[in-house]
């Protein structure tokens, strides 16, 4: 067992290999399959930053690259690397990681004294703003200089090589969650060539979250068959890489991390980037679960439903072991009923509507405390969640848990496709902007 | 980085071309000083379709009439100035 909240069984990881690796001078244990952020959750650490001005404490919100507060430094010397997603680093034997943002230490960080005078510094308000002639400034700089900006620069060169490759396609697919996988399965048996880009290690996307039957099989089964014959017809799968720019004439710019980040490769670059030129694009990016406003939402505990359900199911890690799930949609009857199965106590469910009777609210309802017209004001406790202060139809709740699951409902990943030129529009169902009118040769999933 | 199809040389990224300039931009040798300042300094930036001249430096070095919407990007021709000038010579002879 890798940790006090590592589940007994169950989740993408290899449980019969061990690696270790260390945040801020301390050894832990994870296993293959892991992030940095869920080895660290399984062993208790939930504390993993300070924030840029306040020095508020910050811990895990997402589970991919949506993740804004657990960034740390990663590797050693010239492979030294800050403001790294701990949710998008790929666990690997000798890792080392460092917290930011912190002095002394992460517990005791005395730049957190910044929330005490809060309330007297204007909202805006930037380092840079101090004022009193150059004398001053030469006395200030000192401070300010130490205070601002987040993590360290690395203090030697790079010691790793970076290249790059052109490449041509008829087909190239954006994400290979069931959509992407789909959509390359469908170009690739109708003779196109494929290139099929995932920036996660596995493929599957939410179905590494969500297990659902796909064909009869299950659904990492079916991806795995899938990326198979894509394979087999010569279409190419790119794990590890991100797309990050959409450009004219369906030129698309792939980053592929052979590596992580601080690792060393055993032969060749570190990194490569893709210059892709291909016929059609097909973006099937999904979605990034939006978080809730409340008063201490960035406290370590709060984190998105979606991340919640992916800790558990994926990672076989207890987010927390007693759950507040709050939100608009059925996605925390889904999550809730999700988190009870990987053994989260539920201490209530929180729903903003007025009503909500689909088979999922009505099956969490026979198995928890489930409230309408209900949502969380503020989330108690110090470098760590230890409740929830609630309203439910006009009376407050007090609700004591360790993790507070919200879902601010589904926005979808629009960026490559905007890049491209498309258009948005509201769509009130959803609500959320989606995609509309691509003006290159791509597509999006809708 | 758009993609130009040479007639010569078929579709190459256009980091292979040099623009030249717009056909009205072009100055006949002749031409008096108020009349080079005019075409030169003066003339239309079209929000639309454009045509252009580049050359395909990297590649077979000619000079080609790119009809191009210099909002979408958008290349509807691609001749080559040969072959785009030919009419009016041969009606000039
Ligand atoms: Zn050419």
């Amino acid at each position: 067992m890798t940790g006090p909240m590592r589940t007994s069984a169950g989740g993408a990881i290899d449980r019969a290999t061990t690696i270790s690796f260390t945040f801020d001078g301390r050894t832990y244990r994870g296993h293959p399959g892991d992030t940095l952020a869920s080895a660290l959750l399984a062993n208790g650490v939930t504390l993993l930053g300070r924030s840029f001005k306040y020095h508020r404490p910050r811990g895990v919100l997402g589970s991919g690259v949506e993740e804004p507060n657990a960034l740390v430094g990663v590797g050693l010397g010239g492979r030294f690397e800050p403001n790294t997603r701990a949710t998008d680093i790929q666990l690997y034997e000798g890792l080392t990681a460092v917290s930011q943002n912190r002095w002394p230490d992460l517990r005791l960080d005395l730049g957190a004294v910044n929330q005490l005078i809060a309330p007297f510094i204007p909202a805006g308000f930037y380092y840079k703003t101090f004022f009193g002639g150059p004398k001053l400034w030469a006395f200030y700089e000192r401070f300010i200089r130490a205070a601002a900006g987040l993590g360290r620069p690395p203090a030697e060169a790079e010691v790793d090589a970076f290249d790059h490759r052109a490449a041509f396609c008829d087909v190239l697919v954006v994400g290979a969650g069931p959509a992407g996988l789909a959509a390359a399965d469908a170009a690739a048996a109708a003779g196109a060539r494929v290139i099929l880009a995932e920036q996660d290690g596995r493929l599957g996307g939410a179905l590494l979250r969500d297990p659902v039957q796909l064909s009869g099989a299950d659904g990492l089964a079916w991806s795995a068959v899938v990326a198979d014959r894509v394979r087999t017809a010569g279409g190419r799968v790119l794990t590890r890489t991100t797309a990050s720019g959409f450009h004219d004439h369906g030129l698309v710019h792939l980053v592929e991390r052979r590596v992580e980040a601080g690792q060393a490769p055993a032969a060749g670059p570190a990194q490569r980037i893709w210059h892709v030129r291909a016929r059609r694009v097909v973006l099937a990016q999904g979605v990034i679960e939006r978080p809730l406003l409340f008063a201490g939402n960035d406290r370590p505990g709060v984190m998105l439903a979606s991340a919640a359900r992916t800790y558990a199911a994926r990672f076989g890690v207890w987010p927390g072991r007693r759950a507040v799930v709050a939100g608009g949609d059925d996605h925390i009857y889904l999550t809730a009923l999700a988190l009870a199965d990987a053994g989260v106590e539920i201490a209530a469910v929180l729903d903003s509507r007025a009503s909500a009777e689909g088979p999922l609210a009505v099956e969490a309802r026979s198995r928890f405390a489930c409230h309408q017209n209900a949502r969380v004001v503020a989330a108690r406790g110090g470098t760590r969640v230890r409740g929830a202060q609630a309203v439910a139809g006009g009376r407050r709740l007090d609700l004591a848990c360790d993790l507070i699951a919200v879902s601010g409902g589904q926005t979808p990943v629009v960026h490559l496709h905007m890049q491209a030129g498309g258009g948005l529009d509201w769509d009130a169902a959803a609500g959320a902007f989606v995609p509309v009118a691509p003006r290159q040769n791509h597509e999006v999933d809708r | 980085m758009m993609l130009i199809a040479c007639p010569h040389c078929g579709p190459r990224a256009h980091v292979e071309f040099d623009y030249g300039r717009t056909l009205d931009a072009i100055l006949p040798l002749d031409a008096a000083p108020e009349q080079a300042a005019a075409v030169l300094y003066a003339r239309d930036n079209p929000r639309g379709v454009s045509q252009e001249l580049w050359q395909h430096t990297h590649g077979c070095r000619a000079w080609l009439v790119l009809t191009r919407h210099t909002v979408s990007h958008e290349i509807s021709a691609v001749v080559p100035w040969v072959a785009a000038t030919a009419a009016p010579r041969e009606s000039g002879a």
